[in-house]
């Protein structure tokens, strides 16, 4: 009796077992079907996002920014500066350079700026024909200019936000003087596309500085401005410089950030370090680099976040009032081997 | 509530479960699949139309630009109505162009795009103004303009485009993946259904022919008579478990009713073989007491010729002597006279009492003693009394010196009626009284005066009617003491 018991319920118990697998064969079903709904919901919810138009602030002004180097981290900075400022303030600053894939110089971008009708342009000025017949253009369909780092000869500008080219000529001057020999060759390197005249008084910084040392009034300044009409000029430039070694000044002096750092890597590759001192301009990463490791003597760094913040408060007191003021001063720091970490670190706090 | 729903389900809806649930699965998600791959169709389509539109409007640009150099080179109406409707369509094209001042690179550039197409128009609505009044130095100087303008539109349209065609490719991209995810997803579901309804399947079919199997398994046992078979285990509550129950049910019934047939059977052959004893013993009786009587029939006609001829002769006594020898053979020829009243049984004794003393001239005193009247009616086989009573004579008291003397006697002992037989004559030893109830003893066959019915045939016939054993006993005190038989016999109605 006890084996028929056992034999029924395995029989009752393998029926049984039958059954519940028949439900969970259902059950998967059921789940995959369920599953298969999520994961085909969740994948055209993301479509969905994908394709869905984006959503984005509007603003009540529309600033144009025009460089000469709109690729380079300095104007980067200035600009990204600029543009969150303006957001707080419903003006939309744009670098037109950014949004159009073909190289065109700053007089051809001011061109299509004041086609474009903004209701104002920051500009780095200079003082080419060319972009003096468009900044008249511009005067002639009203629209406020505030130029910055450098000016224009004919502009009728609103305002000008630069450091003080004289008092960076001094400084220039006075670090010429800490590295220099007597009668060392010092060679000053600038860009044909910047201001003339920021730069010239630049010089005459330097020029007076060295001249009010009786010592060093032996020192032979030269300058060469490096002409940036075709691509890649400034780096065969520098290079040119240097692979005529007699002429090799013991002193260079770059006013700008793109030279700095051709001359500074020109300095490696031919093994000048020690032999020519460089004087820098701007505190980019690889600039900054170059102080640590002694190759660059010292740079000059403009307040690029003073410098964004200027372009559009001077504008918007000029739309509020009507007027604004016409120079902004920005600062420089000097940077050395013996400041850079304290300096850096200010950055980043900042 | 059901813990196990699917038990419950009848074979129809299983069936249709196994085939419609999967279907319908199948179907929702198809449906939905070919709802989206259509929307996201839709969406591959759209996904390069700006970047057509921007194709568009760089050809129709060119044109502008085309007719109006044309206009300028040759002045022809062709070229100027040529101007004035590709001028037309472009500007038709700006004006979906953006116009606010919104905080993304696209929509500025087409902001600008629009703003500097603008002023493009206006420069070369007023070249064509100037070379229809001959204005040749305005045109001239304007001309350059508009021509700085045409390439610097151009190579805003060419920047919005390309950059519109890296958005648009990674949107199509993503469209797509999609798709190839969507396919994926319905391939993997279409495979995970397909395997699980497979599974499904099979088991809904084992548990619908594991029982059929079982069921036809104990059916075939049944068929070759074996109906101890093990119930056939009901698990589902569908039809098959119906089935299941019914043929249990059905099984345990045959079962029942063959054990009840078979009982009966048993006691019907019984029955009948105890009939067909009785017959045996009671057409043993006549058989041999027609051989001893040679023709009853005969012998009763003729005596009742002798009669008739003794009561014309005047002879009473012979008259009554015939007439009670055919009383006696009539008792013993009529049918349906198996069993009688011990009335008329102790009628035949008396009726032989007489014919034996006539024989032997009245030396046998016989004696009745009936206590209870009642008794009489009660039934017995018949042809008991007469034999018991033929031995006392022709064993007992034939042959003795002394008066001979038989007596029988009726009366109850509780429940039972007792007939005792007693005579006074040679008496019987113990060991032949142990022969006689043990039916050891057979009495000789050439008895002469004898009607032929043995003790033997007397017990048997009493314990078979009655189904009682015991029912006679004999005694005698010794030689020369007589010898006693007694009868008890059951208080039994007739048919009964």
């Amino acid at each position: 009796m006890i084996f028929k018991n056992n034999t029924k319920r395995r029989k009752y118990n393998r029926s049984s077992t039958l059954m519940k697998l028949s439900t969970v064969a259902v059950c998967c079903m059921v789940l995959t079907t369920i599953v298969s709904f999520i994961m085909l919901t969740g994948r055209m919810s993301e479509v969905k996002k994908l394709t869905a138009p984006e959503n984005y602030d509007t603003y009540d002004k529309y600033v144009c920014m025009i460089t000469s180097d709109d690729e380079g981290q300095f104007w980067q900075e200035v600009y990204q500066v600029a543009k969150d400022a303006g957001k707080e303030m419903g003006i939309c600053v744009d670098m037109l350079s950014d949004t159009i894939n073909i190289q065109q110089n700053p007089a051809q971008l001011l061109n299509i700026a004041i086609a474009s009708h903004p209701d104002g342009i920051i500009l780095e000025a200079n003082s080419s024909d060319e972009m003096t017949i468009m900044l008249e253009k511009a005067n002639e369909a009203d629209i406020p200019i505030v130029t910055v780092l450098s000016d224009g000869m004919a502009s009728d500008r609103i305002s000008y936000i630069s450091v003080n080219n004289y008092t960076l000529g001094q400084i220039y001057g006075s670090q010429v003087i800490g590295v220099a020999e007597k009668n060392a060759n010092v060679l000053i390197l600038t860009r044909s596309d910047t201001n003339a005249i920021g730069e010239n008084l630049i010089i005459t910084g330097i020029q007076d500085t060295i001249m009010d040392s009786e010592e060093y009034r032996n020192i032979n300044i030269t300058s060469n401005t490096i002409i940036d009409d075709d691509a890649f000029a400034i780096e065969e430039s520098v290079r040119n410089i240097f692979m005529h070694s007699r002429t090799l000044p013991d002193v260079i002096i770059c006013l700008d950030e793109q030279i700095t750092t051709c001359v500074y890597q020109a300095m490696i590759d031919y093994n000048k370090v020690g032999q020519v001192q460089l004087l820098g301009y701007y505190d980019s990463d690889t600039i900054l680099e170059g102080v640590r490791q002694g190759v660059i003597h010292s740079t000059i760094a403009v307040d690029t976040a003073a410098m964004g913040q200027d372009c559009v408060d001077a504008f918007a007191e000029y739309w509020e009032s009507g007027y604004v003021s016409e120079y902004y001063d920005v600062d420089a720091k000097l940077i050395t081997i013996e400041n850079i970490n304290s300096v850096v670190k200010e950055g980043n706090n900042e | 509530m059901n813990k196990r729903p699917l038990s419950n389900l009848t074979v129809r809806n299983k069936m249709l479960l196994a085939f419609f649930l999967p279907t319908a699965l199948l179907i929702i998600i198809n449906l939905f699949l070919y709802a989206n791959t259509n929307r996201m169709m839709k969406s591959l389509d759209t996904v390069f139309k700006s970047n057509t539109t921007l194709n568009e409007m760089s050809q129709a640009l060119g044109l502008v630009q085309a007719s109006m150099t044309d206009y300028l080179n040759t002045r022809t109406s062709d070229s100027m109505e040529d101007y004035y409707r590709y001028e037309e369509d472009y500007e038709d094209m700006i004006e979906l162009l953006n116009d606010e001042i919104i905080d993304s690179d696209n929509y500025l550039l087409e902001r600008n795009i629009r703003k500097v197409s603008e002023e493009y128009l206006r420069l070369t609505t007023e070249i064509i103004e100037a070379k229809r009044g001959g204005n040749v130095e305005k045109y001239r100087g304007l001309y350059d303009e508009a021509k700085n303008l045409y390439v610097s539109i151009n190579n805003m349209i060419y920047s919005l485009n390309n950059e519109q065609f890296k958005k648009n490719t990674v949107s199509y991209k993503a469209l797509t993946d999609t798709m190839g995810s969507l396919e994926g997803i319905n391939l993997m579901t279409l495979i995970i259904i397909g395997l699980a309804n497979m599974s499904f399947i099979i088991l809904i079919a084992a548990t619908i022919t594991n029982p059929l199997s079982k069921l036809s398994e104990a059916a075939n046992k049944v068929a070759v008579g074996d109906f101890e078979v093990e119930p056939v285990p009901v698990v589902n509550n569908d039809e098959i478990g119906v089935v299941s129950k019914a043929f249990n049910s059905m099984v345990a019934s045959i079962d029942d009713y063959i054990k009840t047939i078979k009982i009966n059977m048993e006691t019907e052959r019984l029955m009948k073989e105890k009939e067909l004893l009785m017959e045996t013993h009671l057409k043993d009786a006549r058989l041999k007491y027609l051989q001893a009587q040679i023709n009853p029939h005969f012998l009763f006609n003729t005596l009742n010729a002798g009669a008739q001829m003794a009561m014309m002769e005047g002879a009473d006594r012979t008259n009554e002597y015939i007439q009670k020898v055919a009383d006696f053979f009539r008792y013993n020829i009529k049918k349906d006279h198996d069993i009688v009243t011990i009335e008329e049984e102790l009628e035949l004794v008396e009726t032989y009492i007489y014919i034996i003393n006539v024989r032997f001239a009245g030396d046998i005193h016989f004696d009745m003693e009936i206590t209870d009247e009642n008794l009489l009616k009660y039934y017995m086989p018949s042809m008991i009394l007469q034999p018991i009573v033929e031995n006392s004579i022709n064993y007992g008291v034939r042959n003795i010196d002394w008066e001979a003397h038989i007596k029988l006697k009726v009366y109850r002992m509780e429940e039972t009626i007792c007939i005792s037989i007693e005579d006074n004559g040679v008496g019987m030893s113990e060991e032949l009284i142990n022969r006689i109830l043990t039916k050891d003893y057979v009495a000789s066959e050439d008895k002469v005066d004898s009607n032929g019915v043995g003790l033997n045939n007397v017990i048997n016939r009493l314990e078979l009617y009655f189904k009682e054993e015991d029912i006679m006993s004999i005694e005698s005190e010794g030689e020369g003491k007589g010898t006693k038989t007694v009868f008890y016999l059951p208080m039994k109605e007739k048919n009964v």
